[in-house]
């Protein structure tokens, strides 16, 4: 709906006599609830209000306008819209050039004058405080002030979707977009300015722009502007393509063409092709997020297990083909049981009926696994499913055949055969299941299975578990049944995934979700690499440097079990009760973070390892900047936070201590070459002030002064290798965010680092190598900072 | 109602005295450092679970019989896939006489002292697979209790079974992972720590919530608990006491995120994120102290299992290769870093205060080709390198000398030794009187083998009970009469019907490592939440016993 104009508003003179009308019969009720009352003769005045002028626009449920509305001292905006029998909301985003405190700018509904804030603005409107017709008003009395309106629209102030309680647009917030990148994309790749306009969108209409299974999602995944490396922008899409093009010398990509061979489809390296695929701009995280659970946990087939990497590749790329058509995910499941990697995963390829001695030569693994694995069909309470249901499913496994393709290995495609296929329908769930061969009597059990009473209960639960929630209570497993059985009978996999994750139950303080160790080392290296270079590197050295993070190495360190040879073989990987139990997992982060945080805190530029050139790793595109164009360590610090931990429900003293002093505090040394290097953590910062303050004599604590020029090593050293006391006690000290709080010492330390800044664009003849020196100092700073982020709890899990 | 707002201060600070002037230090643990071995002084249990459903009637068979009809013919005829033997009676009878160390109960190779619980298999001739040298010297030795028929799992799934057995409550369902586990309880029923010998601990290793013997079982709190991936390695990186402050990174980093932990300890933080933090308390105590105990140089690791995960002169060198001087012992890596570790957190018993330790071995489920004989192990029949199906996990686990075919092959004490009796030839006898192990997996499997030469999900196998303070024999029925009519019945998957659940057998390893545990860990054994199943009544009183 686009916004209409009606007449032209003549004044305030009749908007006043509406709003004292409407005040003379309503109370006020806190936070923005809007009061109502039966009001003698209100739609008379508001039709007159409406016909006398000024811009009014009218607002129906579930629309947003896509337009703009500026609000100025002679266009005030009015919006009306007639009460629907429930309760709602009402949101908008706004941008104002004055001051929205100070008086002049108002804005009511039905008569209550109300806050504004810059950024969107969402009121809830109760049913028992509408109006048969309901108008918000915009009025701006400075000559020099004005308002732009954006998205504008009503909604429900309870929705539902597929039965489940969603957030409102209200609710929906960056924190709630970030959740569900982080859970459901790894992170995602999307960029501050997507997250915000995510975040200011109706939920329903930004989760159909985030989550998609195509290919390319350019919000999602977006290339940096400038990455040279951008041909995963529209093409290599699949894990078949993707293979094939990191491996290829012809492709354009900073990986030295002699390291490229293994990570094709042929190629050793398997593992970190997959997670390159994910970590690689361009292409969509979480396409890759739900493909990594099928095939590596749902689904699971093994590498390890006589399936070949182009069987894998195939077997990906079909069940994901599969949901990108938006096939029922009983027929998603249908293409995963049919394929070859599941046939040698099992062995039913050798599979057959005799038809002389009328008996199966079968193994039944996977015909448990199909009803068991795939649906959560264990057979309870069913007296028939180990005498019938079992064999009788290994006879509809009959003649599968992978062919034997010499040189090439076994085929990626299963040979549905009839010579030694059981010729019958088979009896499975006491149902017949018919068909001329395993692929159609598959077709045909698919159906039936998705509606077996414990696939409704179990398969849902299984979907959300496995994906998102740690701690499902069964009051919570029986919404997502309801959710679930709301799909009908095709189950659209894609809409339940979107409806639960705008869902109150997702965003509840009860759920919350331990990252398994792939998860985790994905998501860092998401959160740590910028451009693609990072990523294609993925912390190798290549071509004398070494840029991006790791995530191969992470997984290997943990025991937790390579992409695709999964910890439980057709169980799946290590999950992720399993990781947040794993001590060692812990121990591996903290001491990769730690003995080697030079990974982290160097990995921010080289002389030549771009393909000849040189690189430098770009924070300063990414980090926020002040009108002066400077970047501070308080903003910084935070945008840290948020980039890595997605809210600031921990972001505290504590946390802005340590991460102002690994910003802030380093050495002040205009000209010369360690300016800005040697960054102090904040134990070592405050040793260094309690010991100038004692050799000093001093009761000031100057940091900018203790840390310029050459006196910078001069306090916190232990003489002849002892130090003092009170050094020790600084150094080995545990401050709590109390003992921050509380000190008005620490407090002046961490007001003067907050608004120190970092020269990340620094160059010029006043600094030492034209700045690079300076640039380089102030991205490991950076480098350094998220990496005592990635030490931290937070990072080991996503919720509560 | 808005939106956008920051929420700085939603983490609530505990007392604030305790914040005051803390520094980090060793914390909750005490710290007790000694470079010698300590004597292992207490009781502990080891529990092995076998992932996949072990097919224990792989390893302990009844003797071939030509009669048909009898089990021993059935058996071996409904087997011959599995044991990858071809047609006729020759290739079955060459098997059993060559792989398997005959045992007649009362018999032949049965030893004084042994127990056939109730005299149920009074003549019964069986047969230990030849190359499970430990097992089958252990069982000779009255030190292994076998325990037929038992189940840990009710039904055929794995997780579910899995979760049953690890948890040692057999009315556990798919969603019930929020409850302890049998080891947890026993540990804090010991008032000792639960050990998880793996990277990740399994629910057995789960703690209950309160204290012995009233805790919740259905609920899970880990203080208990500590993993010990490697106990050599174990620790956090410390920032170098004495060096300049001022130049390396990598102690800015450990002391900037050493000094945020002790003061987020302070602090109250969502339940999402308390293991991490206890994690970071753990390692950090434990490992100071364990790398401590366990330098190389003072306490190296045993020669015997050192050799089972890596190449050590002299032991198993590869025939096939003039310049081997020795390869590792065990198929199996992971399992060996298990036992290795096993053993340094015995001998340092006295820094972790064990009470149960946890190790798993993999592999078990035998869908499809469950003996394999590559052709390289006739010249090599140590070669660790060569999958041999389900044979090569019970080598490793079982095996005594490696190779060794018992009864058939000379033996030699010094050479090598798989698993457990590695560890055997590796701890004074004073600490083996304090070890018990059990060995189990979450279910049995059909006792046909299948078209893939391999066998399918069953119900009811074998258990192992294995101590110096153990009452060796054989616990329940070995070849259930009734079995036979289950191989040629139309029944399209027979199994070995369950008739001990794991309460009972489990219930009187616990009351040996803590006195009068059994009831509290396994509450059904007392009448709390059902009666479990045994096969005779009374059948484990005695099992095990003081020394």
């Amino acid at each position: 709906m686009s916004a209409v104009v009606l007449a032209e508003w003549p004044g305030l003179t009749r908007r006043l006599a509406l709003v004292l009308a409407l005040v003379a019969a309503s109370a006020i009720y806190p936070a923005h609830a809007i009061n109502s009352s039966e009001l003698g003769g209100l739609q008379t005045i508001l039709h007159e209000y409406l016909l006398e002028g000024g811009t009014t626009t009218e607002l129906a449920l579930d629309e947003t306008e896509s337009g703009a509305h500026i609000v100025s001292t002679d266009a005030p905006l009015s919006a009306q819209f007639s009460a629907v029998g429930e309760d709602l909301e009402l949101c908008f985003f706004l941008r104002s050039s004055g001051d929205l405190q100070g008086g002049g700018i108002v804005f009511e509904i039905n008569g209550d004058s109300l806050d504004l804030v810059e950024g969107e603005n969402c009121f809830s409107l109760p049913l028992a405080m509408q109006e048969t017709t309901n108008v918000a008003y915009w009025q701006v009395d400075p000559p020099d002030a004005g308002l732009a309106i954006f998205s504008l629209g009503i909604s429900h102030a309870n929705p539902i979707q597929l039965g489940l309680p969603v957030l409102t647009r209200g609710g929906w917030d960056e924190r709630a977009v970030r959740k569900v990148l982080k859970v459901f994309a790894f992170g995602g790749h999307a960029l501050e300015p997507q997250i915000h306009a995510w975040a200011n969108m109706p939920p329903g209409d930004a989760i159909r722009e985030m989550l998609t299974f195509d290919e390319h999602n350019p919000k999602l995944s977006p290339i940096l502007p400038g990455d040279r490396y951008d041909d995963t922008a529209s093409a290599h899409g699949t894990l078949t393509g993707f293979q094939n093009f990191i491996s290829s010398r012809s492709s354009f990509l900073p990986i030295p063409n002699d390291r490229r061979d293994q990570y094709g489809l042929d190629g050793y390296n398997f593992d970190d092709a997959f997670n390159r695929m994910i970590t690689v701009r361009g292409m969509n995280p979480f396409r890759q997020r739900i493909g990594f659970w099928e095939t590596n946990y749902h689904l699971a087939v093994n590498l390890d297990a006589s399936v070949s990497r182009r069987q894998v590749a195939r077997y990906y790329d079909d069940i994901m083909a599969a949901h990108a058509a938006g096939l029922p995910y009983h027929e998603v499941l249908g293409v995963a049981a049919k394929s070859a990697a599941v046939a040698m995963q099992y062995g039913h390829r050798n599979n057959r009926w005799s038809p002389w001695s009328g008996e199966c030569e079968c193994n039944e693994d996977f015909a448990r696994e199909i009803h068991q694995l795939y649906y959560g069909i264990f057979g309870e309470g069913d007296p028939d499913h180990e005498s019938e249901t079992i064999p009788e499913t290994a006879k509809l496994l009959t003649d599968m055949e992978v062919p034997y393709i010499q040189n090439q290995g076994f085929a990626t495609e299963v040979d549905f055969d009839t010579d030694r296929h059981f010729p019958g329908a088979v009896t499975i769930f006491g149902q017949q299941v018919s068909g001329v061969d395993a692929s159609a009597k598959i077709d045909n059990l698919m159906p039936l299975s998705m509606q077996h009473p414990e696939a409704k209960k179990n398969l849902p639960v299984m979907i959300i578990a496995g994906l998102a929630d740690d701690n499902l209570d069964e009051a919570r497993m029986e919404q997502l049944r309801a959710a679930w059985e709301a799909l009908g009978p095709s189950k659209d996999f894609l809409a339940f995934i979107r409806g639960y994750a705008i869902s109150e139950m997702f965003h509840s303080q009860e759920q919350f979700k331990y990252f398994t160790t792939h998860e985790r080392a994905l998501y860092m290296a998401n959160k740590s690499n910028l451009e693609n270079i990072e990523a294609y590197f993925g912390g190798a050295y290549y071509n004398g440097g070494r840029a991006g993070r790791t995530v191969g190495s992470v997984v290997e360190e943990d025991l937790a079990g390579d992409f695709f040879r999964p910890l439980h073989n057709v169980f799946g990987g290590q999950n992720s009760v399993e990781a947040s139990d794993s001590a060692l997992a812990f121990e591996n982060n903290y001491n990769r973070l730690t003995d080697r945080e030079g990974d982290m805190r160097t990995t921010v530029g080289c002389d030549d390892c771009d393909r000849g050139q040189s690189w430098e790793k770009r924070w300063e595109d990414v980090l926020p900047r002040r009108a002066d164009g400077k970047y501070y360590v308080a903003d910084v610090a935070a945008w840290l936070w948020m980039h890595a931990v997605g809210n600031f429900d921990n972001y505290t003293e504590l946390e802005r201590a340590h991460l102002y002093a690994l910003l802030g505090a380093a050495i002040i040394d205009p000209g010369r070459y360690n300016d800005g290097d040697n960054a102090f953590d904040f134990n070592l910062l405050m040793c260094v002030i309690l010991d100038y303050q004692v050799e000093e004599s001093a009761i000031d604590a100057p940091v900018t002064e203790i840390l310029t020029g050459r006196s910078w090593n001069d306090y916190c050293d232990a003489d002849d290798g002892v130090y003092d006391q009170h050094e020790l006690d600084a150094l080995n000290a545990a401050y709590t965010g109390q003992d921050i709080a509380d000190s008005p010492l620490i407090q002046g330390v961490l007001d003067e680092l907050g608004s120190m800044t970092l020269p990340l664009n620094a160059s010029g003849p006043g600094h030492y190598n034209n700045g690079a020196n300076l640039r380089r100092h102030a991205r490991e700073r950076v480098s350094s900072a998220l990496g005592f982020i990635f030490t931290t709890p937070f990072v080991f899990a996503e919720g509560g | 109602m808005m939106k956008n707002a920051n929420n700085l201060d939603r983490r609530r600070f505990l007392q604030a005295a305790l914040g005051a002037g803390l520094v980090w230090g060793g914390g909750v643990f005490p710290r007790m450092a000694s470079a010698a071995p300590a004597p292992l002084t207490h009781r502990i249990l080891v529990n092995l679970m076998l992932d996949g459903g072990p097919d224990f009637r792989h390893l302990i068979v009844p003797a071939f019989d030509t009669a048909g009809g009898s089990f021993g013919n059935l058996y071996w005829t409904y087997r011959r896939r599995a044991h990858r033997l071809g047609a006729g009676n020759n290739p079955l009878r060459r098997r059993w006489e060559d792989d398997y160390y005959p045992i007649t109960v009362g018999g032949d190779g049965w030893n004084s002292g042994l127990v056939d619980a109730g005299n149920l298999n009074t003549g019964v001739t069986f047969g230990i697979w030849r190359e499970a040298g430990w097992l089958i010297d252990m069982f000779r030795a009255g030190n292994a209790a076998l325990v037929f028929n038992a189940v840990g799992g009710t039904n055929r799934a794995h997780d579910l079974s899995t979760l049953m057995l690890n948890q040692g409550n057999l009315t556990s369902g798919l969603n019930d992972a929020d409850r302890s586990g049998w080891g947890g309880r026993l540990a804090r029923s010991a008032g000792r720590r639960s050990i998880s010998l793996l990277s990740s601990p399994s629910a057995f290793n789960f703690g209950p919530v309160g204290d012995a013997p009233g805790y919740n079982p259905n609920a899970i709190d880990n203080r208990d608990l500590v993993s010990v991936d490697d106990a050599r390695e174990m620790g956090l990186f410390d920032p170098a006491p004495d060096g300049s402050p001022h130049g390396d990174f990598n102690d800015k980093m450990a002391r900037a995120a050493k000094s945020y932990y002790a003061g987020l300890r302070q602090e109250q933080i969502h339940q999402a994120y308390e293991k991490f933090m206890d994690h970071e308390a753990k390692v950090r105590a434990f490992g100071e102290q364990l790398q401590e105990r366990l330098d190389d140089d003072t306490l190296p690791m045993p020669i015997l299992l050192e050799a089972l995960r890596n190449d050590v002169d002299g032991i198993n060198p590869d025939p096939a290769n003039n310049g081997s001087t020795g390869r590792r012992v065990l198929r199996s890596r992971g399992f060996a870093s298990q036992v290795r570790n096993l053993h340094d957190v015995i001998v340092a018993n006295d820094l972790l205060n064990p009470g149960v330790l946890a190790m798993r071995y993999g592999g078990w489920d035998s869908h499809a080709d469950q003996r394999q004989t590559p052709t390289v192990l006739n010249q090599d029949p140590d070669n660790p390198f060569e999958s041999r199906g389900i044979e090569s996990g019970f080598r490793d686990i079982f095996g005594g000398q490696c190779g060794v075919q018992y009864g058939i092959s000379p033996s030699n004490p010094d050479a090598l030794h798989c698993g457990f009796s590695a560890l055997w030839a590796s701890l004074p006898p004073e600490d083996l009187q304090n070890i018990v192990i059990t060995i189990a997996g979450e279910f049995g499997r059909q006792i046909r083998d299948n078209g893939g030469a391999g066998t399918d999900h069953g119900r009811g196998n074998l258990m192992l009970v294995i101590s110096d303070g153990c009452q060796g024999g054989i616990y329940g029925e070995m070849f259930p009469d009734d079995e036979i009519a289950k191989y040629e019945s139309s029944s399209r998957s027979p199994d070995i019907s369950p008739r001990t659940e794991i309460d009972p057998l489990f219930a009187a390893v616990c009351d040996w490592v803590s006195p009068f545990s059994g009831a509290a860990v396994f509450p059904r054994t007392v009448g709390q939440g059902g009666t479990p199943m045994i096969e005779l009544p009374g059948m484990f009183d005695g099992m095990l016993y003081d020394i």
